[in-house]
């Protein structure tokens, strides 16, 4: 009986081959799913053991260990070097860093001669400073944790402290170092930077340590700046601070529009210098037994008054605008004319009181900020050493009139003023032109302003008014060799200018 | 039906579900294998026990000295250099020289000059870690390589 026959025996026939191809089906995808995941479990195996860079790096090093050992103890320490992730862990600077891994060769001399990532570290730099209590991104930034060289320069958006330059490693030297201690000794960059800090006057505008003027941002934690701070559109070359700060000494303007920083001119190698002094500056909490003892002694000195002489207080803190202070000048750059507060004119009228109190006062409204300890941070023995520096060229007056003159500066009051109402007359034919509408300054001081209005006495203002500013545009208005006014004019004159610090104009 | 249950030679079907069977559990084994590495990291995010201790001239024949932070003792005679851990082996409380060598102010065991055990509770001598030259010149000590008492780095 063939089963073709049979109706019911086909149907049998049919669902046993159905019952096959089912079968087959699933034996199919069981073996495909299985070797997908051997194949997968096997890459992973590759992967994690036998692939990653530090592994392949770590192999070829020990080949190195291996040609370089010549004796007894060159065969240990290739014997002894073992395939692993290594690392660097430094609890009290919170660093974890994984770049041992594939720098082995960081304190073996052995390796000067051979590429990176084997070759030893340049310099005395690692014999100073043991990896194990400093770590490596202390200085070279970077993150730390990474196993590949990739990830580790942490160039990615998501990571704030990308690896440094070379050429800017040398910023770490200022967390732990003063800049003296570290000149001649591998941190002369560091060390330039600080003193072009300095020397050119930054803390004109930039607060550091709490000392400083205001119209700036304050410096101190300038170099652990995150990305997000900063805003990269105009920076040329890779979005990082380094760069950032770099690129914007250049040209303060081109990278901030509308910066009010006066660019300060540097060349290529004091930008290096300074761009490096700037990324020293970390609020990174460092433990005090890593701080050298010139960093002790400089915290100690930022706190109490330091040995900076009067020149040098003048270069740092005022430098930027009154540049050598011998001369009133207009400044291209602020827009603004500056008094001489150094020359002949100002010296041989104003006492040294008031010098000082208008350092340690400010000028409100204008760009000159108080720089007492409050607020500049300016101590007043250094205010007094300023003084003394700025009055170091001009000798007391000598002609009997001037002497005359000094003295009635002296005199808090005149004893007759004049009538105000006169006095605008005169203020709005003589001294518009120059200090503005109701003494509020355009070009020359603004006479309203309340600090000078405190303290300049009616003396100091009619000897200036008679006798003028000599090195400035302030002519002497007194008598026929000036300008005509005679004495009751200036009287009058006073009484206006008085006016204008009650009516509140500033 | 009488045929199917009938043996018969390995059919291609049969060849198909012996593989995938034995292959999806050779697939299961690995990762079971490869799921109980997860636990073992790599590496720990802790301090490393090898540090430097200096160069060997700065151990004249005859000194001792305690590293600063790390809790070891750095011994120096004439066999050589050798480093002596200050853990103490009771319950682990940091020992400090006493005349005649080491007490512990947590249980009063002492130990003397080398490290053995005079008086209870630690129930042996402290250890001796291994001293080592490394490729700067500079000796280190490794602190997770413990030496049989008496071996000395020979400069
Ligand atoms: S821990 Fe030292 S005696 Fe107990």
């Amino acid at each position: 009986m063939s089963t073709e026959d049979d109706p019911r025996m086909r149907l049998a026939e049919d669902a046993r081959q159905e019952v096959a191809r089912i079968d087959r089906r699933i034996s199919i995808a069981l073996l495909i799913t299985a070797l997908l995941t051997l194949a997968g479990l096997f890459a992973g195996a590759l992967q994690e053991n036998i692939l990653p860079q530090w592994s392949l790096v770590q192999e070829q090093y020990l080949q190195l260990l291996e040609e370089k050992a010549t004796d007894d103890w060159g065969k240990q320490v290739a014997d002894r070097f073992a395939l692993q992730v290594s690392q660097v862990v430094v609890p009290a600077l919170g660093i974890t860093d994984r770049c041992v891994s594939c720098h082995n060769g960081l304190d073996d001399p052995r390796m000067t001669d051979v590429d990176q990532p084997h070759s030893s570290h340049p310099g005395h730099y690692l014999e100073w400073h043991e990896a194990s209590r400093f770590g490596c991104t202390i200085c070279h930034r970077g993150q730390g944790r990474a196993l590949t060289f990739e990830e580790a320069k942490g160039i990615s958006d998501d990571w704030d402290q990308p690896l440094l330059p070379p050429a800017l490693t040398q910023s770490g030297c200022g967390l732990c170092h003063s800049a003296d201690e570290v000149r001649g000794q591998g941190g002369e960059l560091y060390a330039q930077g600080r003193d072009l800090f300095t020397r050119r006057g930054c803390q004109s505008c930039h607060k550091l340590a709490g000392r400083g003027g205001i119209a700036g941002p304050a410096l101190d934690a300038e170099g652990s700046k995150s990305r997000e701070a900063l805003t990269f559109a105009n920076v040329k070359g890779p979005h990082t601070l380094a760069q950032f700060l770099a690129e914007h000494f250049d040209d303060p303007q081109g990278v901030v529009p509308g910066s009010e920083m006066k660019p300060p001119q540097l060349t290529l190698h004091e930008n290096l210098a300074l761009t490096i002094y700037m990324l020293s500056l970390q609020d990174r909490s460092i433990p005090a037994s890593y701080l050298s003892p010139g960093t002790h002694l400089e915290l100690a000195e930022e706190r109490l008054p330091g040995n900076e002489s009067g020149a040098e207080l003048f270069s740092r803190y005022c430098g930027v605008c009154h540049d050598t202070g011998r001369y009133g000048r207009y400044d291209d750059f602020f827009k603004l004319f500056i008094p001489a507060i150094r020359g002949k004119g100002l010296l041989s009228l104003a006492s040294s009181d008031y010098l000082a109190e208008n350092i340690r006062r400010g000028r409100p409204g204008t760009r000159m900020p108080p720089w007492g300890e409050a607020s500049g941070g300016l101590t007043d023995v250094e205010i007094a050493r300023l003084v003394t520096f700025i009055r170091s060229e001009v000798q007391p007056p000598e002609t009997a009139a001037a002497k005359k003159l000094m003295e009635r500066t002296l005199d808090p009051d005149l004893t007759l003023r004049g009538d105000a109402l006169r006095g605008g007359a005169i203020y709005a034919r003589h001294c518009t032109g120059c200090h503005g509408e109701e003494g509020r300054g355009t070009i020359a001081p603004a006479i309203a302003n309340p600090v000078f209005q405190e303290t300049a006495s009616d003396g100091f203002l009619y000897a200036t008014i008679a006798l003028g500013r000599p090195d400035t545009a302030m002519p002497n208005f007194l008598g026929v060799q000036g300008m005509g006014l005679v004495d009751g004019d200036v009287r009058d004159l006073i009484a206006y200018l008085r006016s204008l610090a009650q009516g509140g104009t500033l | 039906m009488s045929d199917r249950l009938k043996p018969e030679p390995v059919s291609r079907r049969d060849f198909l579900g012996t593989a995938g069977l034995l292959a999806s559990g050779v697939a299961l084994l690995g990762s079971a294998v490869a799921a109980m590495r997860l636990p073992r990291p790599r590496a720990l995010p802790e301090q490393g026990r090898a540090f430097r201790i200096g160069r060997p001239e700065e151990f004249p024949s005859g000194t001792s000295e305690i590293v600063p932070g790390r809790n070891v003792l750095v011994l120096s005679g004439p066999k050589g250099i050798a480093a002596i851990s200050l853990v103490c082996t009771h319950l682990g409380c940091i020992v400090s020289p006493a005349s005649g060598g080491f007490s512990c102010p947590c249980h009063g065991s002492r130990f003397d000059q080398l490290g053995g055990v005079t008086q209870g509770p630690a129930p042996r001598a402290l250890p001796w870690l291994a001293v080592r030259k490394a490729p700067n010149g500079m000796l280190v000590v490794d602190g997770s390589q413990e030496v049989p008492p008496g071996t000395f780095h020979v400069a």
